[in-house]
């Protein structure tokens, strides 16, 4: 899949500083944020101390009803705080999981490539998306990742109740399935092997329901109905998982295969204990992968039979059994995530505990559901039955009325407002981002070091041929800036990409094109007749660019022009191809050359290629603008 | 009319089961790779035999031979090799493949005409996607010749003229050139629409030029029993191939040359399991088919050329890596089974005066191995290391 890996080692210093340095700044203004939210906070307390009978709550009207819903006089209902708040904890400890330096580079081609990798075409298509926009934008992309991770985390934490509350729940469901789809290509539901044990449906869709049942209308958890909705609808995913864990053929019953080589699970075991983490939670998954090769078929038993009860008991939702399924669920779901899953969050790119903790909390919720429903009695009823319906401007009205009487009713407001800024922290970078289809330049740095800023005029002119027979030299380009390189027309891996960088930088120069040359020289001595560079062009597209040039000559001709930039030609032993310097010069209106970069591509990612052009186009734009 | 009541209106019983079907379709679908099941497989005449580019031809300045060298499991780290070695010269093999100043890992394709100087084609790959050509004068001269757009999977040569296989999704074309820009000369749709219907639809598999200089075209043919050999006379393509006894059975041409005057065709016949190798000599407007060379199941083709005996030579491998070398006679009539050439032999060539070497490849280090005139068996020459730059092609 293009443009999903980046070619450079994740913990490369320049983007793992620049990504530090980036979370840093973030930080900050997040600190600003959070000191704001603090002044206005004890502004409100010192104002209402200072306020004789401020607090006087009132035992009637609209504003009674406000203040009373924002003092925590009625009470939120146990399973909707247990899943909001545990939901929360799990969002800003996933947000913390970003911000590991391994992040920016290996997010893509450790974490998203593996799971597309097995997955339909189509489904590597949506992924390659989500991909492309990470690994051309290594930088934005993990650090907004963090702050609007752990801006809805705080966002569910502070506000417990009324339309902030759930706008945090619906946040957490449009974040959760934009990374659930693109960064976990739908959590390898379409890849084969999708099993409980490796968890199949992904993590991300456990958080995406506890946002939806966060964002639902809290009457809803007045009843018990909810809470077998969910034990329902996570029976049937149980069942499901049972019914795929016993299908035949797809290796779930062998421990090991024919060969003596482990199986699906027991491999799944042996890798995840190869991930760098304390050697005594990798033994643990090593030996399980062991036992299971021993007894693959009596584990696969197990968890078969095991899915397909508790889906049996979920689904029924009869009270009497329920703590028993809900318990034996946890200790099953615990063995998976310590022996197959092994935490899920070790090896520096780990985004989240994997789904077994998720998964346990969500059947948590729906058995508090159906157990813990709260009793709404006239003294507790929510605000919505105790008030009498209102329009939204006497509810308006009702609302300045309460916070005339306690102004730190808007506190909530005020704190859930910090949260989405935080939020809107990382949000705002990320729609930058995914708006820009330019790679950033830091990639290139990253690969070949930032290009030297100089100021000097070439020693001797060249005089040679385009593709199209004209002649130019280095005086006949004077009036023009010119991005000067050097190709090989018969190169089979890096020119042809160079050339490609050099039309993208083309198309960002945009206008700014017809003040440019962007010029090839021949880079091989043997193929240097005007057809090559035809040929090369045509490959390349230059031929529909109107200001892309592949120049050539005889061989002494070539050989000035090679000698006066430097650039060293030669044949390569054993059918490799003529080896040459990768070098870009950008030379001013003047002819002077003002920047020298290498235009090694690295592993010529669509990224590093975009990466290069922007860097490229960049420093044309800069001298041309002069 | 019976049906669930949705937001007023009745569905009927029917679509919601159409409804219901779509979704499990979909869905099905959807999980077909989760659940394991393979999809359907497009079906069509299987090709008879992966067509082998490894060969050597003989010229009056010496014999050249290409081989594969280098982790011949990796495309990208196999490097193609041209051996050369002198008429008459009593040294070894010289390596001239960095003369070629490109990239093999595409294969180097080799032609010769009495007379003319040896073309080599260097096929594209990774990022290109035109071939190179070149032509050398007794490996001492060294020329480019005008490439030629796409990949070229056969290449043959009369005089000045070139003519090359250009592979295409549509079946090939054949273009040639004297010198001047390459000219389309015909391809598999026009072939198929005219002189050959019997063997549409086809694939174009080989060139080569006959004893006056004409193009003849090898292809492999979808229609069983066709023999796909195409001549031009008088504007207009006719299929000029043999007929082979079986008439269900998917015939392939692998490769054309023409030696002395006499064209021969190398043919292989797919049936069922195993593969026969006819060899089709073109006398006097006649062909001459041989006894078949049978293959068995997963034998590969290693390497094939012309012979100096006027026939050709066929190099295969089975699936243990034994290989044997079989040359066909003058006459067509039979094949002559040579002394089991060594493992790992790539390539062989026919230096004249009787003598073969087999080009034995392990990595870097190509061993040449002899068999003399009346030998039987072979005696291991003279082993030379390559230089190979393991990675330079890859990004």
């Amino acid at each position: 899949m293009p443009g999903m890996r980046s070619g450079l080692n994740a913990n490369n210093s320049t983007i793992v500083h620049a990504f530090k340095i980036a979370l840093l700044h973030q930080g900050l203004v997040a600190a600003v944020i959070l000191a704001v939210l603090m002044m206005v906070w004890l502004g409100i307390r010192a104002f209402e101390s200072t306020r004789a009978g401020g607090g006087d709550v009132g035992t009637g009207g609209p504003a009674a009803s406000f203040l009373a819903g924002t003092r925590g006089l009625i009470a939120e209902a146990p399973a909707r705080r247990f899943v909001r708040v545990s939901f929360a904890v799990l969002w800003i400890f996933d947000g913390l999981l970003q911000a590991q330096p391994d992040m920016p580079l290996g997010m893509t081609a450790d974490v998203i490539k593996p799971v597309a990798a097995t997955s339909p075409a189509w489904v590597q298509h949506v992924a390659n998306f989500g991909a492309t926009i990470w690994s051309f934008h290594p930088i934005e992309a993990p650090a907004s990742a963090v702050w609007i991770q752990v801006g809805i985390g705080i966002w569910l934490l502070v506000a417990p109740r009324g339309t902030w509350s759930r706008l945090a729940g619906t946040a957490a469901v449009g974040w959760g399935i934009a990374v659930w789809v693109f960064g976990e290509a739908f959590g390898g539901i379409f890849a084969p092997g999708a099993s409980w044990l490796f968890g199949t449906p992904g993590a991300v869709i456990f958080y995406v329901a506890a946002g939806a049942l966060v964002a639902l209308p809290e009457r809803w958890w007045d009843s018990p109905r909810l809470g077998r909705g969910v034990l329902g609808v996570f029976g049937l995913y149980l069942a499901g998982m049972a019914v795929l864990q016993a299908w035949p053929g797809r290796g779930s019953w062998q421990g090991s295969l024919s060969d003596g080589s482990p199986g699906t699970l027991a491999t799944m075991a042996f890798t995840m204990g190869r991930t760098p983490q304390p050697h005594v939670t990798s033994s643990w998954a090593t030996s399980f992968a062991n036992f299971d090769m021993a007894h693959g078929f009596a584990v696969d038993l197990v968890v078969v039979l095991a899915l397909a009860l508790l889906g049996a008991v979920f689904i029924a939702a009869r009270p009497r059994p329920l703590p028993y399924a809900v318990a034996v669920y946890g200790v099953l779901a615990l063995a998976d995530w310590v022996l197959v899953q092994d935490f899920g969050f070790f090896g520096g790119v780990g985004t989240d505990p994997n789904s077994m903790i998720p998964s346990i909390l969500f059947v948590m919720t729906g058995f508090l559901a159906v157990a813990r429903v709260p009793n709404r009695s006239e003294a507790n009823a929510p605000v919505a039955t105790l008030a009498p319906r209102l329009s939204a401007h006497e509810r308006f009205g009702a609302w300045r009325e309460a916070v005339k009487r306690r102004p730190s009713v808007v506190l909530p407001s005020v704190t859930a407002l910090g949260a989405v800024g935080i939020v809107l922290l990382g949000a705002a970078p990320m729609a930058v981002a995914s708006a820009n289809t330019h790679a950033d330049p830091i990639l290139i740095e990253a690969t070949s070091g930032t290009a030297n800023l100089t100021n000097y005029l070439p020693k001797r002119d060249f005089h040679l041929v385009d593709q199209f027979g004209r002649p130019v030299s280095l005086a006949s380009l004077r009036g023009k800036t010119v991005a000067l390189t050097f190709l090989d027309p018969v190169c089979t891996s890096t020119c042809p990409i160079i050339g490609h960088e050099f039309r993208q930088a083309d198309a960002m120069l945009s206008t700014l094109g017809s003040k440019v040359e962007l010029v090839a020289v021949d880079a091989n001595p043997l193929y240097r007749e005007r057809v090559y560079g035809m040929q090369f062009a045509k490959q390349e597209g230059f031929d529909t660019v109107h200001n892309m040039l592949f120049l050539t000559g005889s061989l002494s001709q070539l050989s000035r022009a090679w000698t006066t930039f430097g650039i060293q030609v030669q044949y390569e032993p054993g059918g490799a191809m003529i080896g040459h310097s990768e070098v870009a010069y950008v030379l001013d209106p003047q002819g002077h050359v003002r920047y020298v970069t290498t235009d090694d591509p690295g592993q010529g990612t669509a990224a590093q290629q975009s990466s290069f052009a922007t860097a490229l186009s960049g420093l044309v734009r800069s001298v041309a603008s002069r | 009319m019976k049906g669930r009541v949705r937001d007023g209106r009745r569905v009927p019983r029917g679509a919601r089961a159409s409804v219901r079907l779509l979704v499990a379709a979909a869905a099905g679908w959807a999980m077909a790779p989760t659940l394991g099941c393979a999809g359907a497989t497009a079906t069509g005449p299987p090709p008879a035999i992966a067509l082998p580019i490894a060969t050597s031809v003989t010229t009056s300045a010496g014999t050249w031979a290409s081989v594969p060298m280098g982790h011949l499991k990796q495309h990208l780290n196999t490097f193609w090799q041209l051996f050369f070695q002198r008429a008459g010269a009593k040294g070894g093999w010289k390596d001239v493949a960095t003369r070629l100043a490109v990239a093999t890992n595409g294969g180097v394709l080799l032609s010769e005409a009495p007379g003319a100087p040896l073309v080599v084609a260097v096929r594209p790959s990774n990022q290109l996607h035109f071939t190179a050509l070149v032509t050398s004068v007794g490996g001492r001269t060294w020329s480019p010749r005008r490439p030629v757009d796409g990949t070229v999977s056969s290449l043959a040569t009369s005089g000045d003229q070139v003519v090359a296989l250009v592979k295409s999704r549509s079946g090939g074309r054949v273009v040639t050139s004297s010198g001047g820009a390459w000219k389309d000369l015909v391809s598999a749709m026009s072939l198929a629409s005219s002189g050959g219907r019997r063997c549409a639809p086809l694939v174009l598999t080989a060139v080569a030029t006959d004893a006056s200089g004409n193009p003849l075209i090898g292809a492999s043919c979808g229609g069983a029993g066709a023999v796909g050999i195409f001549s031009e006379r008088a504007g207009r393509w006719r299929s000029v191939g043999p007929a082979v006894g079986s008439p269900t059975a998917h015939v392939e041409v692998v490769s054309l040359s023409t030696t002395d005057g006499r064209t021969n065709a190398l043919l292989a016949v797919a049936t069922g399991s195993t593969t026969l190798l006819v060899d089709g000599i073109l006398v006097t407007a006649r062909w001459r088919l041989s006894e078949p060379l049978v293959l068995g199941a997963e034998t590969r083709l290693v390497s094939t050329g012309p012979s100096p005996s006027g026939g050709v030579f066929v190099l295969s491998a089975s699936r243990s890596g034994r290989e044997r070398l079989a040359v066909s006679s003058r006459l067509g009539r039979r094949w002559a089974l040579l002394p089991r050439p060594p493992e790992g032999t790539e390539s062989v060539a026919f230096a004249g005066s009787g003598r073969v070497d087999a080009f034995v490849v392990g990595g870097t280090v190509m061993t040449d191995w002899v068999l003399d005139s009346g030998a039987s068996s072979w005696t291991k020459g003279k082993a030379s290391r390559v230089r190979i730059l393991f990675g330079s092609s890859t990004i």
